[in-house]
């Protein structure tokens, strides 16, 4: 087998990092200043905007962190367009610890509070179209809008551009069946675990379609709960580490887990 | 790539058949030797009885298939547990109708190209990751588009609607994976760039009263439902390997049609 582009760590390399004992969020940008600029290659135009390595389709987004409070954090999700996805926030306990997800194409920031703080932005892998095919490979997402009110936060929920216009919607493939009596979860008869590909369908031109997959992400069991790692198999001889993040189950029957190692 | 297991030829080989304006299903009694007996290595235990090879977990289903009349056909399916999972039948026209088959070592899916399609179906699945003796007490399917009293019920005509054992009976249900968001929207199985996707046939099955995945159908996919009944289509199967599969004329769920592997 290969390993699909969206898990390849030569593809799109990875780095993950805590930090526990947080009294300001500035701690945050700091971190995601180290792991994105020195060790991921992103770029940080201006201050706290941190832009992901142009593609050899030219893509890319940026995030714009900005500090609102000690605790609470905005990040501003912009195209390749310069067109605004999202404006959200999220929070951070004091003290408090956050994950951090990162890749060459993405970022996910899980805050640990009671109920985890969750941001995330991301360049999707489009294969098996080609990367250059169209322009609607940015999603991103958090826990709380600019006003810090937490809505509509389940896994699976991302800001697109959905024909034209920046729209909240539920994006994720439902990997459970709709039918009664019962949800299908990500196990089999015998209670194997299954692991799927985090792909989400976006509105091109009126028409709803496959847009493409989150990078080193994939949706596990929604029964696992956040903070559980699991270490699936991503080709023939390989495995990778992918721990559990935030985010309510409910209707998607699955749940999002990033790579860790 | 590895050839997943459930499109490899050496796991399942498989064959298309297809006869012309058939008018009496002892044409087809005649021919299904042929193709399960002859070409997969199906077994004949006794008259118009036919039971697929054991697979290495023990797994087999039996087909026993009875000519009602010309036009009707009734086929009964059941386990190597000996459980009848369905007794259904499926009917051609007075004045003919071309019947396909699509056999393979583990499934038997015969179509009668009615204005209508009526399809008979038998299978067991391809279970990975799981082994194929974990799943031996749930993972055969088996549907027909009409009942014994030769109604048409509505419950055989679409893609992973089948008969399993349940628990303690048999029972029909719904059991496809297909093209859904989070949202419960159906979306077309087709990416930004207009190009299509398949992908395996996965189904679920009711395991002490909770739905669980069985397993994936060999040689058979799920398609956009803009595709045309009886389209063949070529889809790759491995980085340098093709195959052909034809839409069935399942009626769609969601947006997703089914497709059998015919070369």
């Amino acid at each position: 087998m290969t390993i699909p582009f969206h898990l390849d760590p030569v593809q799109v390399p990875f780095a993950y990092s805590r930090d526990d004992g947080m009294t300001d969020v500035n701690t945050i940008i700091s971190t995601i200043r180290s792991l994105l600029v020195t060790t991921l290659g992103w770029s940080e135009p201006t201050t706290a905007r941190f832009k992901t390595p142009v593609d050899a389709s030219g893509r890319f987004l940026d995030i714009l962190l900005t500090r609102i409070s000690a605790t609470n954090l905005d990040i501003l999700t912009r195209n390749a367009s310069a067109v605004t996805v999202c404006e959200r926030r999220i929070q951070i306990s004091n003290p408090g610890s956050v994950e951090y997800y990162c890749n060459t194409f993405g970022v996910c920031i899980n805050s640990l509070q009671a109920t985890p703080e969750r941001f995330e932005a991301h360049v999707l892998d489009q294969a098996p179209d080609l990367q250059s095919d169209n322009s609607l490979y940015v999603a991103s997402h958090g826990y709380r809008n600019t006003s810090d009110v937490a809505d509509a936060v389940d896994t699976g929920r991302y800001f697109m551009i959905d024909n034209g216009a920046a729209t909240l919607a539920a994006r994720s493939r439902r990997w459970g069946c709709t039918h009664a009596p019962a949800v299908a979860d990500l196990a089999t008869a015998v209670g194997s675990l299954l692991y799927r590909d985090a792909i989400l369908r976006v509105n091109s031109a009126g028409s709803q379609r496959w847009a493409g997959r989150i990078c080193q992400c994939i949706a596990v069991n929604e029964l696992l709960g956040p903070g559980v790692e699991e270490k699936p198999f991503i080709d023939t001889a390989t495995g990778g580490t992918f721990k559990i993040v935030g985010g309510t189950a409910g209707a998607v029957d699955h749940r999002w887990a990033f790579r860790k190692a | 790539m590895t050839k997943p297991i459930v499109f490899d030829e050496g796991v399942c080989p498989f064959g298309f058949r297809q006869d012309l304006t058939m008018t009496d299903y002892n044409t087809f009694l005649t021919n299904i030797s042929t193709e399960l007996v002859t070409n997969r290595g199906w077994t004949n235990p006794s008259s118009n009885l036919y039971q697929c090879p054991a697979d290495s977990g023990g797994r087999w289903i039996d087909i026993l298939f009875t000519r009602i009349t010309a036009t009707d056909l009734e086929c009964r399916v059941r386990d190597q547990l000996g459980r009848t999972l369905c007794t259904r039948r499926i009917q051609i026209a007075v004045a003919g109708t071309n019947v396909n088959y699509y056999t393979g070592k583990f499934y038997c899916i015969i179509e009668s190209l009615q204005t209508t399609s009526e399809i008979f179906q038998a299978m067991i699945t391809e279970p990975s990751p799981d082994g194929e003796s974990d799943m031996a007490f749930c993972s055969a399917l088996g549907t027909g588009y009409r009942t014994t009293a030769d109604v048409v019920d509505g419950i055989g005509d679409q893609p992973g609607e089948y008969f399993g054992w349940e628990d303690t009976a048999a029972a029909n249900r719904q059991r496809l994976q297909t093209s859904v968001d989070t949202g419960n929207v159906a979306i077309p199985f087709i990416l930004v760039s207009g190009n299509l996707m398949y992908e395996p046939v996965v189904v679920d099955n009711l395991v002490a009263g909770v739905a669980r995945w069985i397993g994936q159908l060999y040689q058979s996919v799920i398609c956009d439902s803009s595709i045309a009944f009886q389209a063949d289509k070529t889809v790759m199967i491995d980085d340098a390997v093709s195959a052909t599969f034809r839409v069935i004329g399942l009626a769609t769920i969601n947006t997703n049609r089914m497709m059998v592997r015919k070369a």
